[in-house]
């Protein structure tokens, strides 16, 4: 190789080499990453939904209120052996974050081939809770609707509450 | 041609470096578990049978009676009585007492009393149904009275 070449293969590798390092000093910015996993919320009943004991007479309704209050409309004749309560849920999730409650039209109780309705399903708080400390309890009522001569016996059902982070 | 070759090597390896940098400088990111969960709750209900040892006490309402009321039980102004039901289990013993407020109603004194020859503690009989009459006694003439009265009917069993 000659000289010449020799000299401008040098010349040419210390500008790659200048260009280079600037490169890098242009790359050397402070960068912030960061992440947040939050909780993930969870939801699980503490006290079943009861709407107790009553005759049914002619039929009616079983009213039980958020607060576990319990009333009754037309025939129906409430027990005092069971006054019944309200449904309670816990829900455990990221501290201070809000979340939407989600409760079902209806649901169906049942006791062998006999059925009782359930609807108009309330809660407190209603719509939206807030995870206070990472935790909340959602008080649940509902309607129950009696037949006219609705056959004696223990009805039990299952209905969905649902949780959403908003 | 060697060193050549480390100094491409290692300006790519710089831009890589810098591409890295740059992914890492995007603004704050979270990883929010926007998720929801749902759980079943359970309900239960229990009919009692129909027959009449099933009877339950009623929750008896509040009874108001304001001054209009007074009026259309009767024209009298010493003797009210008021015709009142209720049911329970047969052969029960029930508590009936009286609340009243009447210091409400001012300018006169008013009681209450059991009427129709039964006391304020019995049994029911086998029908479980009692039927009492309640007389609201006032001292002076109603329209020399003002105000609201109150009276509670509590029946218990004991």
């Amino acid at each position: 190789m000659k000289n010449s070449h020799k000299i401008a293969l040098t010349i040419s590798s210390l500008s790659m080499l200048i260009l280079g390092t600037q490169a890098v000093t242009a790359a050397s910015v402070d960068g912030d990453a960061s992440a947040t996993v939050v909780s993930g919320i969870a939801i699980s009943q503490n006290t079943a939904l009861s709407f107790g004991n009553f005759a049914a007479g002619t039929g009616g309704t079983v009213v039980i209120g958020t607060d576990g209050a319990r009333s009754q409309t037309g025939a129906v004749s409430l027990s005092t052996v069971d006054a019944g309560s309200q449904g309670i849920f816990d829900v455990t999730g990221e501290g201070n974050a809000t979340f939407a409650i989600t409760l079902p039209a209806n649901a169906t109780l049942t006791s062998g081939a006999n059925t009782m309705t359930v609807d108009t399903f309330t809660s407190d708080p209603s719509g939206t809770g807030t995870l206070s400390s990472g935790s909340a309890s959602i008080n649940v009522g509902a309607t129950l609707t009696v037949a006219d001569s609705q056959a004696a016996g223990s009805y039990s059902g299952t209905y969905t509450v649902s949780v959403d982070y908003n | 041609m060697k060193s050549v070759f480390l100094l491409y090597r290692n300006k790519l390896s710089s831009s890589l470096l810098l591409i890295g940098v740059l992914f890492l400088s995007t603004p704050h990111f979270s990883l929010a578990a926007q998720y929801s969960v749902s759980t079943n709750g359970t309900a239960f209900a229990t009919v009692e049978e129909p027959n009449p040892h099933s009877i339950y006490l009623p929750e008896w309402p509040e009874l108001v009676l304001n001054e209009q009321t007074i009026q259309a039980i009767s024209s009298s102004n010493t003797d009210h009585p008021f015709q009142f039901s209720f049911g329970g289990t047969p052969f029960f013993l029930y508590t009936v007492s009286i609340e009243s407020q009447t210091n409400t109603i001012s300018s006169g004194e008013t009681y209450f009393e059991l009427s129709n020859g039964v006391d304020s503690v019995g049994f029911f009989d086998e029908t479980g149904l009692q039927s009492l009459q309640l007389k609201l006694l006032l001292e002076k003439a109603l329209s020399q009275l003002t105000g609201l009265g109150q009276i509670n009917i509590i029946i218990e069993h004991n």
